[in-house]
């Protein structure tokens, strides 16, 4: 980690006018999405991504791709009772924000670093859940 | 869950090769040729599409499709790595890493590529008094592994969360740090 520099002057002008959500509008879309999955909302969940996304829940298994696919991955996530906390600060880079989750279900704890690659627009092109079987407590059926 | 499309352009082509008058041959052959010439000229853009990319954004070598190594092996990867950054090891460090690896630190800046520029990247931490810590849980997630954690130099902290991909070798092929300027406390010195 060498931690660069990330002031505004660092890349000069075309930096300044780059398109894409600021550091505060990710961390507001990360607890909107925390939001609407603890409602089990599956329309605001698909509203955030675009629909050509891809989503890696666990990284390491086939991504699930499209709307309709990603529906699917959530249903079964609400059909478990799974429910999401913040489990650190979130990190806000450029066109990327990776946040650290702990998930609940009514019979184990699960916690999970998400990774959502962003549009200009703001739509997740890319989820991905960074966890495996090491970080469960309890049981829950891993996606194969 | 993926779905594989079948090959549904060499399934016309068998088709039409099947039936037909002398004629509608001759037709097809054109057509053909015609088709032959787009997709060389289709063929012509992707490549130069390819080597655009390849200048501009350079890619690590391959992901490993099964995991080099186990949860155990994959924490004690990243104790060892944030005692070596502690450490100022850069030898220790870059022995985690593949020859060819990237590092985006932070992602969304252009990565450093290589053994070299990636230790002038760690370079720069150490010049700015830089030591980190875990700030939760390490993810281990087959040849990835994910993990927050705080970096202090004397008088700022920062947030970031660290993503290792891993390659058949067991090295790291590809480094990611998440964060911005909203996990920043303090004033880290800035690289002009």
């Amino acid at each position: 980690m060498s931690r660069r520099g990330v002031q505004p002057g660092r890349g000069g002008a075309a930096k300044a006018v780059r398109a894409g959500l600021t550091g505060p509008q990710m961390v507001e879309l990360v607890a909107r999405y925390i939001a609407a999955f603890n409602r089990g909302d599956l329309a605001a969940i698909l509203a955030f991504y675009h629909p050509r996304a891809t989503m890696e829940d666990p990284v390491g298994y086939a991504p699930a791709k499209g709307h309709a696919a990603i529906r699917a991955v959530y249903a079964g996530g609400f059909r478990q009772g799974v429910t999401l906390a913040l489990d650190g600060a979130v990190r806000a880079a450029q066109g990327a924000v990776a946040f650290p989750v702990e998930a609940r279900t009514p019979t184990a704890r699960l916690w999970s670093v998400n990774v959502f690659d962003l549009s200009d627009d703001g739509k997740i092109l890319r989820m991905r859940a960074y966890w495996g079987p090491s970080n469960v407590e309890g049981e829950v059926s891993v996606r194969g | 869950m993926s779905s594989r499309k079948g090959n549904v352009k060499s399934k016309a082509t068998k088709k039409a090769a099947g039936k037909g008058t002398a004629k509608a041959s001759a037709k097809k052959a054109t057509a053909k040729k015609a088709s032959a010439k787009k997709a060389s000229k289709a063929k012509a853009a992707k490549t130069t599409k390819k080597a655009a990319a390849k200048k501009t954004k350079p890619t690590a070598p391959p992901v490993a499709t099964k995991p080099p190594h186990t949860a155990a092996e994959l924490r004690a990867i990243v104790s060892r790595y944030i005692a070596a950054y502690n450490a100022r090891d850069v030898q220790s460090i870059l022995s985690l890493y593949h020859a060819k690896a990237t590092m985006s630190d932070p992602i969304g800046l252009p990565p450093a590529v290589g053994h070299k520029a990636i230790a002038g990247l760690y370079q720069m931490g150490f010049d700015m008094n830089v030591s980190i810590a875990h700030d939760g849980a390490v993810r281990c997630a087959g040849s990835s592994v994910a993990f927050p954690l705080i970096a202090s130099a004397p008088t700022s902290r920062l947030e970031v969360i660290d993503v290792f991909d891993f390659g058949r070798d067991g090295k790291i092929v590809q480094m990611r740090a998440y964060w911005g300027p909203e996990n920043l406390q303090g004033d880290l010195a800035v690289r002009q």
